[in-house]
């Protein structure tokens, strides 16, 4: 076999090694649902409550603002549409950009669609970076949301988040970010950037594959998309995947270790 | 092994990571406008991901010359989906003002911790061969 040059690191990364020995008792004995009330099962939730604790510690959020996903996709589903839903009698006007991954592209659709929302989505100039003014100017009584890519998955631009968090708060509208491709090379702090939910993933900085994060802000009202038996504080139900969120938490301290050392 | 540990082991072992994508990414891109003659690279260099360059080969087909580029063992995207061999041009591309023509003959390179320069020099040396093949 020929030898394998790879450059497509914002496609997926290979997992490191240090990540998956971490992980691996956790496929292997550990095996207990994080749910029971005997001995492998408390520790897994032990587990996940300290990769909670370390993921908020990295985004500068509280533990409670963290709720683990299967992806990057996943959380934004549950972010956009858990806002939507339970933010509409408020207003059914949403601002997002026309660069965004599909995952909040399609997710804005269907609200549009099926939902009754109205949707801008924001122009970008040759750099890629939307213009502030227009975003200001595309806010009305109705809007409850902005969501904007924190990096750009196809070109790389980086939006100016401190500016949109600001805007956003001086409108008491709500401010996600799609940072899938941001975390692992840009450090973020949630609460300087006025961001109220951000979305991530950690199989693009070297982490597992089927894992990822949605915080959220616990100033953000939202509901829950996928039904079942109440796990991640009822906001996410489904059986924890302890191993893949310890692998998380490895990937993420790596990654975080690299950055501060650069800044 | 406790989160210390990874801290130093993190530390010792992957120093500088942004700072080695750019280094890369740069000299990716140097050697690209050196050597291929009508290109176009998207989007901001300084307001962006430190291991990302996307950059349009006017006049290749980017399905094409990703198939080609996988032939010789490189892995590497043109940023958007295809759709039944077809590449449709990136919805980011056309945002940023890319003609659809053009659009379609993007290439993303986005680089990472194992990469080296004779990585870098290899791509492109294919790319200078794959280009003209295409063009």
């Amino acid at each position: 076999m020929q030898n394998i040059r790879y450059f497509d690191h914002a496609a997926t990364t290979a997992i490191e090694n240090r990540v998956l020995n971490e992980m691996m008792p956790y496929l292997t004995e550990n095996f207990g649902n994080a749910s029971s009330m005997y001995g492998i099962g408390k520790n897994n939730k032990e587990a996940i409550n300290l990769a909670r604790k370390r993921v908020a510690d990295a985004l500068k959020c509280n533990p409670n603002e963290i709720y683990f996903t299967s992806g990057g996709t996943e959380s934004d589903n549950l972010i956009i549409k858990g806002i939507a839903l339970a933010n509409r009698r408020r207003g059914n006007h949403i601002i997002t950009t026309k660069i965004e991954h599909p995952a909040v592209l399609n997710t804005c659709q269907f609200l549009e669609k099926y939902m009754g929302f109205r949707v801008t989505y924001l122009n970008v100039d040759r750099e890629g970076r939307i213009d502030l003014k227009e975003l200001e100017r595309a806010i009305n009584r109705q809007t409850i949301l902005i969501s904007v890519m924190f990096a750009n998955n196809e070109i790389g631009t980086i939006q100016d988040m401190e500016s949109i968090g600001r805007i956003a708060k001086r409108y008491g509208v709500y401010f996600h970010t799609d940072a899938v491709q941001a975390i692992g090379n840009i450090d973020i702090d949630v609460k300087k950037l006025g961001i109220s939910a951000l979305s991530m993933s950690a199989h693009k900085f070297y982490g597992p594959k089927g894992i990822g994060v949605a915080y959220v802000s616990e100033h953000v009202m939202f509901t829950r998309i996928q039904d079942g038996g109440h796990q991640e504080r009822d906001k996410r139900s489904g059986t924890e995947n302890v191993a893949g969120i310890v692998g998380l938490r490895k990937s993420h301290s790596n990654c975080s270790r690299r950055i501060a050392r650069i800044q | 092994m406790d989160f210390g540990k990874a801290i130093q082991i993190a530390q010792e072992e992957l120093p500088e990571y942004n700072k080695k994508l750019r280094v890369l990414r740069d000299y990716y891109l140097a050697n690209v406008e050196k050597d291929i003659p009508f290109i176009r690279i998207n989007g901001d260099l300084e307001n962006r991901l430190a291991g990302n360059a996307n950059v349009c080969f006017k006049g290749v087909d980017g399905a094409k010359l990703l198939q080609e580029l996988d032939k010789v063992g490189i892995c590497a995207s043109s940023g958007s989906a295809c759709s039944a061999g077809l590449l449709n041009p990136s919805h980011v591309l056309l945002a940023i003002g890319v003609p659809a023509n053009i659009a379609r003959s993007s290439l993303r390179v986005t680089f990472g911790k194992e990469n080296t320069v004779e990585d870098v020099d290899y791509l492109v040396e294919q790319l200078m061969r794959i280009v003209k093949k295409l063009r």
